[in-house]
């Protein structure tokens, strides 16, 4: 494999046609800089998707043979060959697109809840292997012979810091101070460790992992790298720092899901690269002015800076074309949402979870180890704001292509609990295991019945995060209870 | 909770109860009225409609075991599967893809072959795989791995949330009135037998009463104030993210206490057992994972940089042998058990209508006979070789 920082470019292929990357682009950062930004297809409707920075199913594709990989996390190297998913026959002549056109009300509930074929009809057995098909959205991994799988790599700590923004790394400072040792782990890029040196105790750490798992009440955790061929992490500790922050989810407004509906973060990494060409339009929930100005300074042309509680309506066909703010339309190739900012909080969930006949957060005691929030991660959650009107195309979960009018279809059957409008809908079961789809569909559900939405799901680990084989090189190291 | 729709209030007195909402009862109460036209049938479950192991578990539907016993119950229930769709009007996407026992060690695919005699001596389809018809029939295994592999071409799986959909449907559709989120509090019994429950400071009376509660079966019975063998504990499953089909039966690996199956979703469902004491808990932990992973690892190479979308676990209620507990209670009269399920799924229909019919009757099923509760009292578990959960 020959990495981009020889010759500054690179040449690589998507869909069969040849493009050319910068040194240290991204996959999804080399197609946005080409003008491909329709990356993914939803699974039931095939509506296009891209990268957003809020869900994970815009940015899988198949890279090399190896399917579902995160285009934002993989590097381009010269020689990469690249496709969209969820087609057929080939991404460049794709009849699954006619899916468009079905109305989304013939697919609610997706590919367990078939009502077309009974089984026990001769049909059944074809028609069960179409949706299996359709369903799958991914080719399997091209036919690899056995490998070993990597052991994991064991850290012990007093703490454990996740995550390596302003708030982490300076709750490892004040530990390391007193003296207490601390492995920090973060997604992206690790923070200096210079700052580290010289204190009472040693700080370890960790960058391009995540951490996804909290286990025995917050004593033994588990992370995973952005690689699949390294091995996870699992960590020992006597206390916990979340230090995760929080993201702005899009807005719940039809063409939500569209490729061009990014959030701030994911904005001002485009724009620090120079990949931004379009007009943008900024919404948010009080930060958008600031996020404006910044975007200004990368000389990002803004046509139009509102509360998100205005806008009403995205269109496009491949692409955002236009935000729509009531009657007043304006064109653009991205909306740039910077609010309602809500703190994942699966692994705090995690930490102090316990049932027996559903996991819920009793009180935070159920976990064995203090557990602390910090940071943005400890800010509560800003509403999601339901717009009226009719809004049923909006997307409240794009990775399983669960609309509001899905949402609402249940509700109108008489169902309001949402663990059975998850299990009627798949709401919430894709890659982010309920992050951010949970809170649109409480949203909805709390706007549609006037009530509190007082649970929350289980929030699954690993969400997509652990290979098989990294999972295998866990295999020995924490002895069954 | 805040956001369940307020309830109608509840009855002061049913035909029958039965206490838990999960594929057990709710087969039951639906054979109850719709085959028995028993009316005011109540079903009450603490925990939201799929919140029990009946909707966590992994769809296998398996027609055939070792032994007689397990094998004349399960082939029962599979044949009901295969009808369901079409009995009670709702599809509840019963597969008939096949299920496939895998041996990796000699001796396995010994016992493998013992048990494609007992299913001959019963008039059951099962097949010896050769080595070609492995290749056809799972291409991404390592046939290397494999010493023999026993095929039930009549068996196969059906997603829990379309046949719980389905059959809490044609439930209510026949009249029976079922409430989630509605706890059982305490047994009423007089003179000896069995006369109502208690939801809280609400009575309802019945004379017969259909425990159900999957793994909180022990506790059920403790509250009625009768014993059962076995205990509660939790059993861990993970899901693969979506692929198009790789994997086509259903499967278990024997040795590995391995079963997995690829869902109409395209996900990878299985677990592989490490072996813990009991715990009554929904929490998930590493050891099944990592054993889960290594075993897929060895079997399917091809898996090995495919990702774990989730893992869960569900609670089941173990008694020594694995066997259901099916029948009156000995020591209360009118208290019944559908309890003890280890492999509930597959034999929710099947069971559901040999309970109904036994309490509609009074007579006992052959098929349902072998697993009466007191059988450990007269010497007569259940064990069966072919086992794996
Ligand atoms: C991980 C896992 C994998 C499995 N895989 C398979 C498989 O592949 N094939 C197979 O056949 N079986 C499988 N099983 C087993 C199968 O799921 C169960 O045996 C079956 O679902 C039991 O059904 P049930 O109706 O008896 O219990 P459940 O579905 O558990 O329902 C019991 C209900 O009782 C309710 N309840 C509890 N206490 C009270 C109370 N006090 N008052 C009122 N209600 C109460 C609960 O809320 C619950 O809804 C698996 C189980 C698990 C956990």
């Amino acid at each position: 494999m020959t990495p981009c920082d020889t010759a500054f470019t690179c040449d690589f292929t998507w869909n069969g046609k040849r493009y050319t990357a910068q040194t240290g682009d991204t996959l999804a950062l080399a197609l946005w800089r080409n003008g491909i930004m329709a990356l993914a297809a939803t699974r039931k409707r095939h509506l296009p998707l891209g990268l957003s920075g809020s869900h994970v199913a815009g940015i899988l594709v198949r890279v090399d043979g190896h399917p579902n990989v995160r285009a934002d996390r993989v590097l381009v190297h010269s020689g990469l060959v690249a496709e969209a998913q969820n087609t057929w026959p080939s991404p460049r002549f794709d009849v699954l697109r006619l899916a468009r056109a079905i109305p989304a009300a013939t697919v609610y509930g997706g590919f367990e809840h078939s009502g077309l074929v009974k089984s026990g009809s001769p049909l059944f057995q074809p028609w069960e292997r179409t949706l299996a098909f359709l369903a799958g959205v991914a080719e399997a991994p091209d036919a690899s012979p056995a490998r070993p799988d990597p052991p994991a790599e064991t850290l012990e700590a007093d703490v454990l810091v996740v995550g390596g923004g302003p708030a982490g790394v300076e709750a490892a400072l004040d530990a390391a101070r007193e003296g207490q040792s601390v492995v920090l782990i973060t997604r992206g890029t690790a923070p200096a460790p210079g700052q580290f040196e010289g204190l009472a105790a040693p700080v370890t750490i960790r960058g391009g992992h995540e951490v996804f798992g909290f286990y025995r009440g917050g004593t033994l955790a588990l992370a995973a790298p952005d690689d699949p061929r390294r091995p996870a992490i699992l960590t020992r500790q006597n206390r916990v720092v979340l230090a995760t922050g929080s993201s702005s989810i899009p807005p719940l407004v039809p063409g939500n899901h569209l490729p061009g509906v990014i959030n701030a973060r994911t904005a001002l990494h485009l724009a620090e690269a120079g990949a931004i060409d379009d007009v943008a339009v900024v919404v948010g929930t009080g930060l958008e002015d600031k996020l404006a100005r910044m975007l200004d300074s990368f000389g990002i042309r803004v046509a139009a800076v509102r509360p998100v509680a205005s806008l009403s309506r995205i269109e496009g066909q491949d692409r955002v074309e236009a935000a729509l703010f009531g009657r007043d339309r304006i064109s653009c190739g991205l909306v740039i949402h910077a609010g309602p900012w809500i703190a994942d909080d699966t692994l705090w969930y995690q930490l102090v979870a316990d049932g027996e006949l559903q996991l819920a957060c009793h009180d935070e005691q159920a976990a064995a180890v203090p557990v602390q929030r910090v940071g943005n991660a400890a800010l509560p959650a800003e509403p999601v704001h339901v717009p009226p009107g009719r809004i049923d195309s909006a997307h409240a979960c794009p990775c399983m292509d669960v609309t509001v009018g899905e949402i609402r279809h249940a509700l109108g059957e008489g169902h309001s609990d949402p663990e059975v409008i998850k299990r009627l809908t798949g709401c919430g079961m894709g890659p982010c295991q309920g992050f951010p789809c949970w809170h649109q569909m409480a949203a909805v559900i709390a706007h549609d019945t006037g009530t509190v939405v007082a649970t929350r799901p289980s929030r699954r680990a690993p969400g997509r995060r652990i290979t098989v084989a990294q999972a295998a090189g866990l295999l020995g190291l924490v002895k069954p209870l | 909770m805040a956001h369940t729709a307020p309830q109608r209030p509840l009855p002061r007195s049913a035909s029958v109860i039965i206490v838990g909402g999960g594929i057990q009862g709710l087969a039951a109460a639906y054979n109850l009225a719709a085959e028995h036209r028993f009316g005011d049938v109540l079903v009450l479950d603490a925990g939201y409609w799929q919140g029990g192991a009946s909707g966590r578990n992994g769809s296998l539907i398996r027609g055939a075991f070792g032994t007689p016993e397990w094998t004349g119950l399960f082939r029962y229930s599979a044949e009901q599967w295969r009808g369901l769709s079409k009995r009670i009007g709702h599809n509840v996407m019963f597969s008939q893809r096949g299920y496939t026992m895998v041996a990796e060690k000699a001796s396995t695919a010994h016992t493998l072959r013992e048990a494609r005699k007992v299913h001959a001596e019963l008039g059951i389809h099962s097949e010896l795989l050769s080595h070609d018809d492995i290749a056809r029939l799972l291409p991404a295994i390592d046939r290397g791995q494999v010493s023999g592999a026993l095929h039930l071409p009549d068996s196969g799986i059906a997603p829990h949330h379309a046949a719980m959909k389905g059959l809490l449907a044609a439930a209510r559709e026949q009249g029976v009135d079922i409430r989630y989120r509605t706890r059982v509090t305490a047994f009423e019994r007089r003179d000896n037998r069995i006369a109502g429950v208690w939801v809280g400071d609400h009575l309802v009376r019945a004379s017969t009463v259909l425990v159900a509660a999957g793994g909180h079966n022990p506790m059920m019975a403790d509250l009625a104030g009768v014993t059962l063998p076995g205990h509660g504990t939790r059993l861990e499953i993970m899901a693969l993210e979506p692929l198009r089909p790789v994997i086509r039966p259903g499967l278990a690996i024997i040795d590995s206490l391995c079963y997995l199956h690829q869902t109409p979703r395209g996900e990878i469902v299985g677990a592989a057992e490490a072996p813990e004491s009991p715990h009554f808990t929904l929490r998930t932990d590493i050891p099944v994972m990592a054993t889960t992973a290594s075993v897929y690892l060895r079997l399917f190479p091809q898996l090995a940089d495919v990702r774990i979308l989730r893992h869960w676990a569900g609670l089941i209620h173990a008694t020594p042998d694995y066997a259901p507990l099916l029948g009156e209670h000995p020591a209360c009269p009118g208290l019944w058990f559908s309890a003890g399920w280890s492999y509930g799924f597959a034999g929710g229909p099947g069971a559901g209508r040999l309970m109904a019919g036994a309490i509609a009757t009074g007579t006992i099923d052959p098929v349902m006979r072998p697993f009466a509760i007191d059988r450990f009292d007269r010497g007569m578990p259940l064990t069966d070789p072919t086992l794996v959960l």
